[in-house]
């Protein structure tokens, strides 16, 4: 009589569970997407030009995707030095401080938890398995700096830290 | 021998999972150097001589108007300002003559070279925002009227307008 009762608890338990059951697929690999670059735009000769991680429009951002509320492990190869292509190739001083990079699960520019870009930081992502990460920095162009466009590359590489 | 090359091997098999976990993305940054400003006092601006009571008025498209030539990034917005005197003192004494700037006594020219002729008039008391030509140049001339009062002390009077530029 009691094996009878029990039964139709553990079905309306299965039901319950069931919608669960997506939420457990966690992708095997963090994704990371550069949404923008890190763009100090114009900057004259001589004048130390800074982007600060929390200006939206200049500062570097990084989206990774991964599980909910997972702790990723972030890491990033900083170049020293912008180079102008072509012929008469060029470099431009480029320096990262301890706190130009900054971390924020709720994806907004202006809740930032700030980290050493040269040490990297572990980070856990929200309920959706979303963070983002920031990026800004100093230029130091020398006073006869040539003119004209430089560039560099910044590598982010994110990995499960557990 | 060929039980460590067992173990090396047992090793690679469990640390590949790992890496495969690992994902990155490069960003690029950028930046667009400009040629640093620079201005030069090319022509002062000079009233020659002036009669008790006249006043003479040197317009900045007449020969005898001061001349800034500012050199910077090519055609790119420059903020241009200017601090001007009230008045003019005598050289080796106290005495002063006003001197006034108006709506049109100043005028810039982006031409290559910049020329007095065709160039267009501002108020040196407002600034402006103005673009260099396609070599980095702009010139900046300025004119302006002194009064010399009817019992004005004879001699030479001078004063300093400075120009200040920026992008």
């Amino acid at each position: 009589m009691s094996t009878a009762r029990s039964l139709p608890l553990a079905v309306v338990a299965g039901v319950l569970v069931a919608p669960t059951l997506p939420a457990q697929r966690v992708p095997t690999t963090p994704g990371v997407q550069v949404t923008q670059g890190l763009d100090f735009g114009p900057v004259i000769q001589g004048v130390p030009a800074r982007v600060d991680r929390q200006d939206g429009a200049r500062a570097g951002r990084v989206e990774i995707v991964a599980a909910a509320r997972a702790r990723v492990f972030v890491q990033l190869v900083l170049p020293g030095l912008l180079e102008r292509p072509g012929t008469a190739r060029s470099t431009l001083a480029l320096e990262f401080g301890a706190a130009d990079a900054g971390y924020s699960a709720q994806q907004q520019v202006s809740q930032q938890t700030p980290f050493d870009p040269r040490a990297g930081t572990i980070a856990t992502l929200n309920e959706a398995g979303r963070g983002t990460v920031f990026l800004g920095g100093t230029l130091v162009p020398a006073p006869r700096q040539p003119p004209g466009p430089y560039q560099a590359i910044v590598t982010i590489t994110v990995t499960y830290a557990d | 021998m060929r039980k460590l090359l067992v173990a090396t091997g047992l090793v690679a098999v469990l640390a590949a999972p790992a890496a495969l976990h690992a994902q990155s993305a490069n960003m690029t940054v950028s930046a667009d150097v400009q040629t640093a400003l620079s201005v030069n006092a090319q022509n002062n601006l000079n009233f020659g001589a002036v009669v008790p009571g006249q006043t003479k008025t040197i317009l900045p498209t007449d020969a005898a108007s001061g001349f800034f030539l500012v050199d910077g990034a090519a055609t790119t917005p420059v903020n241009v300002s200017f601090t001007l005197p009230a008045t003019l003192t005598r050289q080796g004494g106290a005495e002063t003559m006003p001197i006034t700037f108006g709506a049109t006594s100043a005028s810039r020219s982006a031409a290559n070279p910049p020329v007095r002729a065709g160039s267009t008039l501002f108020n040196p008391n407002t600034p402006i925002t103005t673009p260099t030509n396609a070599v980095g140049q702009l010139g900046v001339f300025i004119g302006g009227a002194v009064t010399a009062a009817a019992n004005q002390v004879a001699g030479t009077y001078n004063g300093q307008i400075t120009i200040n530029v920026a992008y």
